[in-house]
């Protein structure tokens, strides 16, 4: 019966009626009520079942009367949760059960000590045997103490974990959003700018905890947490690892097939060596169950679906998964290539860690092999940058600005000219990561001409789209190469706003990264940005360049801050320009105000890396502890963040631990040569290691180079040191330079010793800081 | 692990006065446990051969978690409506965590056992897998008759009487009388047809 409203409440009420009729009565009244015979037989079948349903067992009591037995089984058999209950009563309140999966149940509990709710994950007691004092439990605890030291923004946290009776049990956040699992199941095959996104989240918490040598070893869309946010979270670092850990004793082979079958982990995702028991298993084995996910993502199923358990586990270790591009046939060939080689039966064989994941992902969705003919339209051109992927250009984006060495390792750029005759295919997501690429994420939506700041010529649009790629590079080659790029896309369409952008940003970049000297860099990009602008007056990657190098380069301080105002009017949503924002304020020593702006940044996004410029601001306003957990965090994500070490070492100068100053300072100076040796040296001498400090410049002096635009760090270097004289050489080579940094000479710690001479101020008023 | 404080389950009351839908989740929340308890005294009452009333316990229940200096005979209707589909949730709850028991580490899609309604003593499996049926059927019957589900849940897995349901849910006791007859029915033909 599937009742329409107005059919449903006449049969109820019939037969209601009838129900308290006669027996003898009711087929006259169903009669009298309806006409047609098939509405009286379905009255009839109603009143019948509701005769019967009074006798049935199932309504003979209430519910928890008839559920009773249920209930007593459920509790025979699983005293640990009241045992569990009762051990943690002080500390969590045990609440509903939220899911249950091969190694635990998971219920949602409250903690009491924090008020918060989190979700309590009790596994399950026959994967933990007890079998010593240093049983199972206690190689777990061990082992799921190191996952629980990992802090990143794709992964789930891990609060606690404890054994008691025999139980072991583990605390996360409680996430109210469902499992990447839930979305296949009810949403099916998402669309593949939303499966690049998960895969990148699932790859940098993967590239994170690997590095922290921790793995996961059951990667699976049941362990992919959405947030409301759309973003992914890995839950269950190490719990997998610690469960083996807990079932064999150090040395042995991890899993035994022949014995119990019991084998740890997902068969649908795991690696070959994990089936085998390999004991040398490693950080890769999570790279082929995300190469699974990724299958599964793309193709709909995960490689060897819709076998029994044991075939598939023979599967992954014996059969080649048919290639993703069979069964997807319309992705970038880089895309499937990747997940190919993911599934690789070899460790060898797959890319060698997460890291290079990512870089082939960028890679997969840049590689003009996967450009369709259908770009050349110019609607899809405009197409609005879908705002997950244009975070991802974002974060490329501002890793690549605010620090001198690359976020993950250099990219390898693919350029040959003749590569674009293959698969074509139609993805816009290709558009979305490379379009806006180095900190062009313009938050409207283009409905403008495609005179304006699109093209609708393809061919220069893949030019630009390559130079894009090539200036998130941030190498010298690299540069310079862009910049062939984006003149060959203006020769083709000298209306390319976009273009005119790029070429501002490359100029930029070379001045601010020491490749080209300032003088020749600078005002190269600002022509170029005010060209964009003349061509789009609303194109905001344009202003922003301009307004930065407003204030970084020409130290034209109020034309800057009317510059980024207005940009900030064009586009309030555009992270990277708040970053600007607060970097010219705290320029200008006003510190709260440039708080604020990265504030708002995080707010517009929350994945922005503020933590250098946040670091920056809290050590120059002599905050050195505040300074110090932001810097740290920033350091978790990127450990090859030079300046990140390089601001640690001053906060913890100006907390007076020295060696811990000069320890972050060399591991800066190892990552960023010259510049952070000259800093090194200032952190020597400041920590009275004069002698030292010397010798450090001496090196530095004989390695050459352009030390000029460096003069900022060796006035640095000689303020720590004492000698005035060389201090101010070394700040007029850097004034008459422009040189990189020297927008902060007003409110930078390391100067302290120059600021009573009346030299600094006079410096200060020729640059308008005074 | 005991009660939670009782001015949050009295707050949330409160807030569902006022028609805030986050309130009702709160409120579910709040009581779960309480009511879990409640099911293990029905338990003890069947097992010692006494019989105890779930609304005896599920008005122990309010009083404990309630502050009734500051409720009002509205917020007592509500509770006992909102405990009612709790009662739901923690039975059918039990009845998939019995059916994971019982299937240790089967795949899921393994079929569940047939449910036969008719014999007079079910084995415990298959008054799990009844309840679990009868769940999915009651939220079809949800979707176009939603106060026939809401008097399910109150006559049936709270075992409120009918003149208590009448009074939590608002409407008249012979309208309860009535329209139960007519629930279970549907339901009863729903389960035989899902068995089938």
């Amino acid at each position: 019966m599937t009742p329409t409203d107005e059919g449903w409440e006449a049969l109820k009420l019939a037969v209601e009626d009838a129900l308290e009729l006669p027996i003898e009565a009711r087929a006259a009244h169903f009669d009298a009520l309806f006409r047609d015979a098939a509405r009286r037989a379905e009255a009839t079948r109603l009143l019948n079942a509701c005769e019967r349903a009074a006798g049935s067992p199932i309504f003979e009591l209430p519910a928890p009367g008839f559920a009773a037995p249920v209930v007593a089984e459920v509790d025979r058999r699983e005293p640990e949760l009241e045992k569990l209950r009762s051990a943690l009563a002080d500390r969590y309140t045990i609440g509903r059960e939220l899911g249950r999966g091969g190694m635990a149940t998971v219920y949602l509990a409250r903690d009491e000590r924090h008020g918060r709710s989190v979700a309590l994950k009790l596994l399950r007691p026959e994967l933990v045997p007890e079998v010593s004092p240093l049983g199972g439990a206690a190689r777990f605890q061990r082992e799921i103490e190191f996952a629980a030291r990992l802090s990143h923004p794709h992964i789930l946290p891990l609060y606690d974990s404890g054994a008691t009776g025999g139980l072991l049990y583990y605390i996360t956040p409680y996430v109210d959003g469902d499992t990447l699992r839930d979305r296949l199941r009810s949403g099916g095959r998402p669309p593949l700018d939303e499966s690049l996104r998960l895969l990148r989240d699932v790859a940098r918490a993967l590239a994170h905890a690997h590095r922290q040598g921790v793995v996961h070893r059951d990667i699976k869309p049941s362990n992919i947490l959405l947030s409301g946010e759309g973003d992914a979270l890995v839950a269950d670092f190490g719990v997998a690892k610690g469960l083996a850990a807990a079932q064999n004793p150090p040395g042995e082979s991890e899993v035994d097939l022949t014995d119990g079958a019991l084998v740890l982990g997902t068969p649908a995702y795991m690696a070959p060596e994990q089936v085998t028991g390999d004991p040398r298993i490693d950080h890769r084995a999570d790279l082929y169950a995300l190469g699974a996910v990724a299958y599964e993502l793309l193709a709909g199923t995960p490689p060897f679906a819709g076998r029994p358990r044991h075939e598939q586990l023979a599967a992954h270790v014996s059969e080649t998964p048919d290639p993703v591009a069979t069964r997807r046939p319309d992705i970038p060939r880089g895309l499937a290539d990747l997940v190919d080689r993911l599934l690789a039966k070899s460790p060898e064989n797959r890319p060698r860690d997460a890291d290079e994941v990512l870089r082939l992902l960028d890679a997969a969705v840049v590689h003009p092999e996967s450009f369709s003919e259908s770009v050349a339209t110019s609607d899809r051109v405009r197409r609005p940058v879908p705002r997950p992927l244009r975070h991802v250009a974002v974060f490329i984006g501002l890793t690549v600005l605010w620090s001198s060495t690359p976020m993950t390792g250099s990219r390898s750029a693919r350029t040959d000219p003749g590569a674009s005759a293959g698969s074509p295919t139609e993805n816009p997501a290709t558009l979305a990561v490379a379009g806006p690429g180095l900190g062009a994420l313009p938050g409207r939506a283009r409905a403008d001409g495609p005179s304006e700041s699109g093209t609708t010529d393809r061919e220069a649009y893949e030019l630009f789209l390559r130079g894009r790629h090539l200036l998130n590079t941030r190498q010298r080659d690299g540069l310079f190469r862009s910049l062939e790029y984006f003149e060959a896309a203006i020769a083709r369409d000298s209306a390319f706003a976009r273009a005119h952008a790029g070429i501002a940003d490359a100029w930029a970049f070379l001045g601010m990264f020491g490749h080209a000297p300032p003088h020749e860099a600078f005002p190269r990009a600002r022509a170029a940005a005010e060209r964009a602008i003349a061509i789009d007056s609303l194109l905001v990657e344009a202003h922003a360049t301009l307004a930065h190098l407003l204030f970084v380069y020409e130290w034209n301080w109020p034309a800057a801050e009317a510059a980024l105002e207005r940009a900030i009017a064009i586009d309030p949503r555009y992270p990277l320009l708040r970053m600007y924002y607060a970097s010219f304020l705290h320029s200008v020593g006003r510190p709260d105000e440039a708080l604020a702006q990265l504030a708002a940044a995080k707010e517009l996004e929350p994945l922005t890396p503020i933590g250098l410029l946040s670091g920056r601001i809290h050590v120059d306003a002599g905050r050195p502890e505040e300074a110090i957990p932001v810097l740290r965090e920033a350091i978790e994500i990127d450990p090859r963040l030079d300046l990140a070490h390089q601001l640690l070492a001053h906060a913890h100068l100006r907390m007076g631990r020295g060696a811990e100053a000069i320890a972050s300072m060399r591991r800066a100076a190892e990552l960023s040569g010259a510049r952070d040796s000259a800093q090194l040296a200032y952190v020597l001498a400041a920590t009275g290691d004069t002698a030292e400090a010397r010798r450090v410049l001496e090196r530095v002096f004989e390695g050459g180079g352009p030390l000029d635009l460096l003069g900022f760090h060796f006035a640095m270097a000689y303020a720590g040191l004492g000698a005035a004289d060389e201090a101010f050489r070394w700040l007029e080579a850097a004034y008459a330079q422009h040189a990189s940094f020297m927008n902060l000479l007003g409110v930078s710690t390391g100067f302290e010793s120059l600021r009573p001479d009346p030299r600094f101020d006079d410096m200060l008023r020729r640059m308008g800081l005074r | 692990m005991d009660l939670p404080a009782d001015h949050e389950i009295t707050e949330a009351l409160f807030a569902l006065r006022d028609r805030e839908p986050a309130a009702m989740d709160r409120v579910m929340e709040l009581v779960y446990d309480q009511l879990c308890r409640v099911a293990h005294r029905q338990l003890d009452a069947e097992s010692t051969g006494h019989t105890l009333t779930t609304t005896a316990l599920v008005h122990e229940a309010y009083l404990k978690l309630v502050d009734q200096t500051r409720t009002r005979w509205q917020d007592r209707r509500h509770f006992f409506a909102i405990a009612s589909r709790v009662m739901r949730r923690i039975l059918i709850d039990y009845a998939r965590r019995h059916r994971a028991v019982r299937r240790g580490g089967l795949p899921d899609g393994t079929p569940p056992t047939p449910v036969s309604l008719d014999e007079a003593e079910l084995p415990v499996a298959e008054r799990a897998e009844a309840l679990l049926a009868l769940d999915e059927a009651l939220d079809r019957l949800d979707r176009f008759d939603p106060r026939l589900a809401r008097i399910v849940e109150c006559r049936y897995f709270a075992g409120l009487t009918e003149a208590e349901t009448a009074a939590a849910l608002g409407v008249s006791q012979r309208t309860v009388a009535r329209e139960w007859a007519v629930a279970k029915g549907w339901l009863y033909q729903e389960l035989v047809r899902d068995a089938d």
